[in-house]
């Protein structure tokens, strides 16, 4: 019995944004055995402002479907009733994503085909300091072989049950 | 019945700024499958600005260079059942070695002072 596995491979992208862009093409080039894309990413490195910085909007190769769009937004800090009402609490950080565990996550899309060349452009909304836009990939690679497992041999009991029957009519 | 699985953990100190560490871990003979990973610190606030790393498991690259720490951090509000990252139906342990490859970047939101980062890896056993 032949065994397989898929793997999954993530492909990082870093972007540099130095300016406000309008429209700013992004081509990521993934690996020529990527059978389908499994999940996609957005961080941005710090930045001080909490308001939304743009949008990436990702599309496959056939170059008939946009299928994500992701929000920008510098991660870490959550608007709290706490933060809102300027109460101190010390050292406690509740409104940070290492307390509520609202850290960055990976959302599952599913794109097959022929993703070689993915697509994405990134529309820039606001700008205040430069920052760096970094792009997950998470994909799904083709079939790979990882053993031949042998089959069960009978033993002979069984091969008795197996063996052809004389029957008198 | 199912075995109950197993945490294991392995730790790392950076004691200098834009320190790059690479350190292989041995797991045990008995781990079979590696099922989730989870990354802390006890400076958290360093982890999730500054931390970045590569981690290879048995040889099969897992998560590639520049992959943030921020990704595999939880939470105190997360339930544990929830706390890991898992890692599909598991990474077979294979000859038990885990490569990591960290690295330490600069951070405006988070000034450099020495801290640890502990990987935590839900192991099943054989």
């Amino acid at each position: 019995m032949v065994v397989t596995k898929v793997k999954r491979k993530y492909v990082v992208v870093n972007v540099e944004i130095d300016k406000l862009h309008r429209f700013l093409p992004i081509e990521v080039r993934l690996m020529s055995n990527v059978r389908r894309i499994t999940g996609i990413l957005v961080t941005v490195s710090e930045n001080e402002s909490v308001q939304r910085l743009g949008t990436v909007v990702f599309q496959a190769s056939d170059e008939s479907d946009v299928f994500l769009m992701m929000e920008v937004r510098s991660q870490g800090i959550d608007m709290n009733d706490l933060a809102l009402s300027g109460i101190d609490e010390g050292d406690f950080e509740s409104n940070c994503a290492w307390a509520t565990g609202h850290v960055p996550t990976i959302k599952r899309v599913n794109v097959a085909g022929d993703n070689v060349f993915l697509k994405a452009w990134f529309k820039g909304e606001t700008f205040s300091s430069a920052y760096i836009l970094r792009i997950y990939i998470e994909c799904e690679l083709s079939e790979e072989l990882t053993g031949v497992v042998t089959e069960r041999l009978f033993d002979a009991d069984e091969k008795r049950d197996l063996e052809p029957v004389e029957i008198n009519l | 019945m199912s075995k109950r699985p197993v945490d294991k953990f392995y730790s790392i100190l950076v004691e200098t700024e834009s320190q790059q560490i690479s350190k292989t871990f041995i797991l045990d003979k008995n781990v079979k499958l590696v099922t989730g990973v989870q990354i802390t610190s006890n400076s958290p606030k360093h982890l999730f600005y500054r931390g970045s790393q590569r981690i290879e498991i048995s040889g099969d690259e897992i998560f590639p260079d520049d992959f943030e720490s921020k990704i595999l951090m939880s939470g105190l509000a997360v339930s544990p059942d929830h706390k890991y990252r898992t890692l599909g139906d598991g990474v077979i342990a294979g000859n038990g070695e885990i490569k990591v490859q960290y690295r330490d970047a600069v951070s405006a939101n988070a000034v450099f002072e020495p801290y640890k980062v502990t990987f935590i890896f839900l192991c099943e056993m054989k």
